[in-house]
């Protein structure tokens, strides 16, 4: 108990749990920003040609191995002169995490089909009441979905910033990999990773429970 | 309409970054130049260099003997629970307790690997790895599996009033229906443990490593030597890229022909 205790006060730990939070929860927005205009042209507007090539486009990155995309975007952002940084470790998440975000966000969506926009345009509701009354409470499973998987990914991300964040990427899987495996507070270590874990089955237990067959592939 | 042009420009703009990373390293892969940027003719040094790279060798060896071990242990085990749970429907803990370990976030799953062999008292190396992969694998081959069909009780039933045997039955009725799932599960459990760093991480020990690990050391510090500069990682890269992408294709291969059957 006393080791929770430390993790939670300490505040060289504290300040880099916060730190990954604000990291996360950036990444979370960024990606739902770039992911949501994909997935409503891929709902409403692409023909029906269109779709499964775009859809594939965007899922193939799945299969490619995190390591050799973490190591491309680095290669990527060096050539074009960014370097490692906040900026870039931000967008190195994002570009990983992206296809995370969108399959939710796609799920949710293409239940709404165009018709049921036209049918509301036709009878009088602006665009605000569409989003409003409509886009939004179809989107909001897939949001939710999407922004907890990518929070959490995030959150306990050890690959993108220690390789693309530079001096700022000592994050939650840097400390937890430095108390364990470079250092001798392994039981501290533990404790955070043990915090983090029951939040994160918690959470998806929830969202399985809650929104069942609404945003999951399985 | 106007809002459909402009959402188009701006995913056609996306899906094109998002390769982008990937096609100047397989480009680079291929450059005279050993750091990324300038062009400077075509070689294919890079990948001769592989050949003659001891580390690389050792890592992939260890790399594809862990990946096919675990891949074949996990289907084998999440098959005979598969099998078991099709004729115990109502027991649905099991389908709960595979999801844990598909959401944990990796870090947390590889030190609690890491610890459950510490209280072991496992001396760490290419055991610790391979248990550690096939964890997780049962997990993602049993949920595979479980969406395929894997027992054909009426089909093994005929064939038992028929004279075969149990085994018999199951070897030459069940076994050969059940195959595209088997082998979908295989690949994809050879796909996760091959390219897996993090949980590998935590449970190897002094002097086994896996290919992820050794690009990882290398990509942290590029330049330190001949084998490790940035377009020697590239062509390393490129062809790990193709391995993954032709599993990929199978998988999808697959899922389309089993989709067909169905209908």
């Amino acid at each position: 108990m006393n080791n929770y205790i430390e993790a939670l006060t300490n505040p060289v730990y504290l300040s880099v749990i916060l730190y990954s939070a604000q990291i996360a929860m950036l990444t979370t927005v960024v990606t739902l920003l770039v992911a949501f205009p994909i997935a409503i042209y891929l709902t409403m507007y692409a023909s029906n040609l269109e779709k499964p090539v775009l859809l594939a486009v965007f899922i193939t990155p799945f299969w490619i191995d995190f390591l050799l995309r973490a190591w491309a975007m680095r290669n990527m952002l060096y050539a074009i002169g960014m370097g490692e940084g906040y900026a870039a470790m931000i967008f190195g998440m994002v570009y990983e995490f992206l296809p995370y975000m969108l399959v939710p966000l796609y799920l949710s969506l293409s239940r709404l089909s165009k018709d049921q926009i036209d049918a509301a345009r036709s009878l009088g509701a602006s665009t605000g009441m569409i989003i409003r009354d409509l886009i939004v409470p179809y989107a909001t499973p897939g949001i939710t979905a999407g922004m907890t998987l990518v929070f959490f990914m995030s959150l306990s991300e050890f690959i993108i910033p220690s390789l693309l964040g530079g001096v700022q990427g000592f994050t939650m899987g840097s400390l937890i990999y430095n108390l364990i495996l470079a250092g001798d507070r392994w039981e501290i270590g533990s404790a955070i990773a043990l915090m983090v874990s029951t939040i994160v089955i918690a959470l998806t237990l929830l969202i399985v429970f809650r929104y069942k067959g609404k945003v999951m592939l399985f | 309409m106007k809002l459909g042009k402009i959402l188009r420009g701006y995913v056609l703009a996306v899906g094109f970054l998002l390769y982008l990373p990937i096609f100047l390293m397989v480009v680079n892969s291929f450059n005279v130049n050993p750091f990324i940027g300038e062009w400077r003719g075509f070689t294919l040094r890079w990948y001769a260099l592989l050949f003659r790279d001891f580390e690389v060798i050792q890592g992939l060896t260890n790399s594809l003997t862990i990946a096919v071990m675990s891949a074949l242990l996990s289907v084998f085990l999440a098959l005979f629970t598969s099998m078991f749970m099709v004729n115990h429907g109502k027991f649905r803990v099991m389908d709960a307790l595979v999801y844990p370990p598909i959401v944990i976030p990796e870090v947390v799953e590889g030190v609690a690997l890491m610890m459950a062999f510490q209280y072991a008292g496992a001396s760490f190396g290419w055991l610790t790895v391979m248990i550690g992969h096939t964890a997780f694998n049962v997990a993602f081959a049993y949920i595979i599996l479980n969406s395929t069909r894997v027992r054909f009780p009426e089909l093994e039933g005929a064939a038992r009033t028929l004279g075969a045997s149990p085994l018999q039955a199951f070897l030459k009725i069940s076994l050969p229906l059940a195959m595209p799932g088997i082998s979908v599960a295989i690949a994809i459990t050879f796909l996760l443990s091959f390219t897996n760093f993090i949980k590998t991480l935590y449970t190897t020990g002094p002097g086994f490593y896996t290919l992820p690990l050794l690009i990882w050391n290398r990509a942290r510090r590029p330049g330190i030597s001949e084998y490790a500069y940035p377009n020697a990682l590239n062509a390393l890269a490129t062809i790990l890229l193709a391995l993954s992408l032709i599993i990929a294709l199978v998988f999808t291969a697959f899922t389309l022909k089993g989709e067909g059957n169905n209908n």
